[in-house]
């Protein structure tokens, strides 16, 4: 387990939650119910197309940690509960028996990841419940400490919201009349950068996450402050870049300027 | 769906592998597998037959494994590592040939895989499935006998809100005939698959079936037994009564089951007219070779079809509608009764294409209704015709039209009324009937100026097909006696009903009449491609010579009641009959009036 030193958090700086213990944490799962092939596993293995489906009603997946774990966010994706009413939440214990939401429920409009931040805490005991009648499906969660950037997003960001990247093809008749149009969903396609990063929080904050990001996907919280619905399920497109700030003054020397160009899912 | 403006494509790919009902060592609502870990296998199996440690007990059904190229809404979902989808369409040889394949290659990207939808006891291993060996790798190592399997392509749009719904997807079927991969630059796998009808070419099909039954010892010309080696041959190879020829000598037989002796009951059959083409009983050598020869009596022509296809063409008789073979046949091929002797293994496809140019009928592998049509070489039934133009359907500088003067013809040949079936098929003399159609005028130098001949070598017509020989060479005249046209041209998607072997009617500004007009072309579609999945397809048309409206003489009551007249009979009636016509050529409504077939 990746131990993440992370300064304080402003308010809006974008947020990034790679972490997922219930995965990598070492814990002891149980659940209450699945519906093979749809087991609980495929709620966090990274994958959006595997799902965990339980039964109906109040159902969970339960990580036992051999010690208490830090944990302030939570990531969801690819899931039914939209389309059945359903709600997700995050619970913690010290003890296995009483259980606290680590947020209020969340019950989605659509098909949109989930981001909740809560505050740093650290439980033994975590779990992710779903409660649904009928039966939805939950493709991923993942749980864990985020990290923000240091000094947060340079200008000229494009949102994820609006980094669409579809593909479209018109049809034209031989006397010009317009007659169709298609088009291929994709994702959304951008990068953000920020610049004069230090490079001790290269080391400490911005290396694991690279490395995380040659594996996995993971989940960014562009603008929690200005825009609370904006979630993006990302997946590095390239190799992320580290390039030594330009220096103009002796005290621009030794800061790094980072870029992670990204794909991803906003729906 | 394909009608809408502002369609979200997809293409999603089925694999349909074999994968055991039951589950190791236990019983299900399949069954009991009797396996025991550590005696009959030292882990527990995949469930698939190369893992298989009891196959006595394997209880395979097909599994679905989905791949598509772009994201779908949960739950309905695939693995979207679909890269690409490619076709090298089917083309229609009307009359002439089973045509060219429909032929598909698909690419998929390999990933790590977890399993858990692969492997009922994915927990009980020793190793992490996410982190040992990848998708495909495993996939293709747990299921070798992957050949001859089903794949789907379905191609079509999704929901606004990302879903899948069937209903607006176009569904391809295609059988398996290799899988490469996963390579090691591109972690991709390809898999290459052909229509049904691929299962009857001549390196896999052939009828007669070869057999190996061998004399034991010499005959004299005038045996009436012989025996075959090695022991049990009678029962695996031939039948209980039939037609064997050894060397060119055909007789007739009976055998008892379990023996490998044949009583001969006739001679040298099958072998008529003078010298030398007659052939009595002749002397055979221990060794020499026994072949089962492939009889059919009178035969009507869709029985044979069909014998050839699924006995010994191994195409699976889901793919076949026989009732409607069998329609189409009696409505327009009603005399095509068949007579043939084969003596030796001969392809399938050869079999069938002489089948297809004698008969004037054509077949396809229609790989949307996963069936393989019959339809007679015949004019369009009128509804059967679509329209379209330039205004609306042909997309932009996609129109352009060719000939092939290589296909015209001027003289039909035909030989038939084999003498002897053990002789070469073209060999001339061994057929003394002889069918001849001619257009003078096109051989003239005012014309085409050349003799353009075909010939047509017939095991399969005797004297009762005079009628049948005649109209061969009267139709193979009318449809090539010009040099054909084929035009090529695009639709948009929602003109996507039409299809191979569809009929239209088409108007397009680059087929022109000699005062510059376009009028309304009668053609049929010979190929499809869809260029741009989901957006833009690719059409062949070629002429067809039925450029009038046809039908058939109405009975002279219906229902017990007369025949009802033009205007108020029924539309299934106006398409199938012919009503007699005003001066101007047309019915009193305007509608176009009737040529009778």
């Amino acid at each position: 387990m990746t131990t993440i030193t992370v300064p304080p958090n402003p308010n809006a700086k974008p947020r990034i939650l790679y972490e997922n213990l219930m995965l990598d944490g070492g814990a002891t799962i149980t659940f209450t119910t699945e519906n093979s092939p749809d087991v609980h596993e495929n709620a966090y293995d990274w994958d959006p197309t595997t799902f965990w489906t339980p039964d109906d009603g109040t159902q969970s997946i339960t990580a036992h940690f051999p010690t208490p774990v830090n944990v302030d966010s939570f990531g969801c994706y690819s899931h039914t509960l939209a389309d059945n009413g359903g709600t997700i939440v995050l619970r913690w214990s010290d003890d296995g028996s009483t259980w606290h939401d680590a947020f209020t429920p969340v019950a989605p409009a659509d098909t949109s990841p989930i981001y909740q931040r809560f505050d740093l805490t650290a439980h033994a005991w975590w779990r992710v419940q779903v409660v649904s009648t009928p039966a939805s499906s939950i493709g991923i969660t993942a749980f864990g400490q985020e990290i923000a950037l240091e000094r947060g997003i340079m200008d000229g960001l494009t949102p994820p919201i609006v980094a669409r990247n579809t593909r479209v093809t018109n049809s034209v008749s031989q006397n010009g009349v317009f007659v169709g149009r298609s088009f291929v969903r994709s994702n959304v396609r951008s990068s953000f950068s920020s610049d004069y990063i230090t490079q001790q929080w290269i080391r400490d904050v911005w290396v694991p996450f690279i490395k995380a990001a040659e594996l996995h996907p993971w989940f960014l919280y562009w603008n929690y402050s200005a825009w609370p619905f904006e979630t993006c399920f990302c997946y590095s497109d390239d190799q992320a870049s580290m390039t030594p700030a330009a220096m103009t003054t002796p005290a621009g020397r030794g800061f790094f300027n980072i870029n992670m160009p990204y794909r991803g899912n906003i729906s | 769906m394909r009608k809408k403006i502002g369609r979200p494509t997809c293409q999603v790919v089925e694999l349909l592998l074999d994968f055991c009902q039951l589950r190791y060592g236990t019983t299900n609502g399949s069954g009991t597998c009797p396996a025991v870990l550590g005696v009959d296998s030292p882990q527990k199996c995949l469930n698939t037959r190369k893992t298989c440690p009891v196959p006595d007990s394997y209880l395979p059904a097909a599994k679905s494994y989905r791949f598509s190229n772009t994201a779908i809404k949960a739950p309905d979902t695939a693995k979207p590592t679909l890269v690409s989808v490619s076709f090298a369409p089917a083309k229609l040889d009307p009359g002439n040939s089973m045509g060219y394949r429909d032929t598909l290659k698909v690419v998929i990207q390999d990933t790590p895989g977890t399993d858990t939808d692969n492997d009922p006891y994915f927990r009980e291993r020793s190793y992490t499935p996410a982190k040992q060996g990848t998708y495909w790798g495993k996939l293709l190592a747990r299921n070798p006998y992957y050949q001859n399997r089903l794949i789907k392509v379905y191609s079509g749009y999704l929901n606004s809100d990302g879903s899948f719904d069937a209903a607006n997807f176009d569904v391809r079927t295609y059988v398996i005939t290799r899988i490469t991969g996963p390579d090691s630059g591109n972690f991709q796998v390809t898999v290459e698959a052909q229509d049904a009808l691929s299962m009857a070419v001549n390196l896999k099909a052939q009828a007669p079936l070869p057999c190996n039954g061998t004399l034991t010892a010499d005959i004299t010309d005038s045996s009436l037994s012989l025996t075959l080696d090695p022991p049990g041959v009678g029962d695996l190879q031939y039948s209980l009564s039939g037609t064997i020829c050894i060397g060119n000598e055909c007789m007739t037989y009976t055998r008892t089951s379990g023996s490998d002796t044949f009583v001969i009951t006739n001679r040298g059959t099958d072998h008529t007219g003078p010298d030398p083409f007659i052939l009595l009983g002749v002397s055979h050598s221990k060794g020499d070779v026994a072949q089962e020869c492939l009889r059919y009596s009178h035969t009507f022509v869709t029985d044979v079809l069909y014998d050839l296809l699924v006995t010994y063409g191994n195409v699976p008789t889901s793919f076949i509608d026989k009732p409607q073979w069998d329609d189409e046949a009696t409505i327009w091929l009603s005399q095509h009764f068949l007579t043939a002797l084969i003596v030796k293994p001969t392809g399938v496809t050869t079999l069938v294409n002489e089948l297809v140019q004698q008969c004037l009928f054509y077949i396809w592998s229609d790989v949307r209704a996963a069936l393989i049509p019959f339809r007679a070489v015949r004019p369009a039934i009128r509804n059967e015709s679509i329209t379209l133009g330039e205004q609306h359907n042909i997309l932009q500088d996609s129109a352009s039209v060719s000939e092939d003067p290589s296909l015209r013809i001027s003289q039909v040949i035909t030989y038939y009324r084999q003498f002897n079936p053990t002789l070469a098929i073209d060999r001339e003399d061994n057929y003394p009937g002889k069918g001849l159609a001619i257009d003078p005028e096109a051989q003239t130098a005012a014309e085409y100026g050349t003799k353009q001949v075909k010939k047509i070598y017939s095991r399969w017509f005797n004297s009762d097909n005079d009628t049948q020989v005649s109209t061969l060479g009267n139709r193979l005249l009318a449809k090539y006696r010009n040099n054909p046209k084929t035009l090529a041209f695009s639709l948009d998607a929602k003109d996507s009903e039409v299809w191979l072997a569809s009929y239209i009617n088409i108007v397009t500004s680059v087929m022109q009449d000699e005062f510059g007009d376009s009028p309304s072309q009668r053609m049929e579609i010979i190929q499809v491609a869809e260029s741009i999945q989901g957006t833009k397809f690719d059409y062949l048309a070629m002429d067809t010579f039925f450029n009038r409206r046809y039908a058939f003489i109405s009975p002279t009551l219906e229902g017990g009641s007369p025949f009802p007249d033009y205007v108020p009979a029924s539309q299934a009636d106006k398409d199938r009959y012919a009503f007699i016509c005003q001066d101007d050529g047309l019915m009193t409504n305007g509608d176009e009036g009737y040529a009778i077939v």
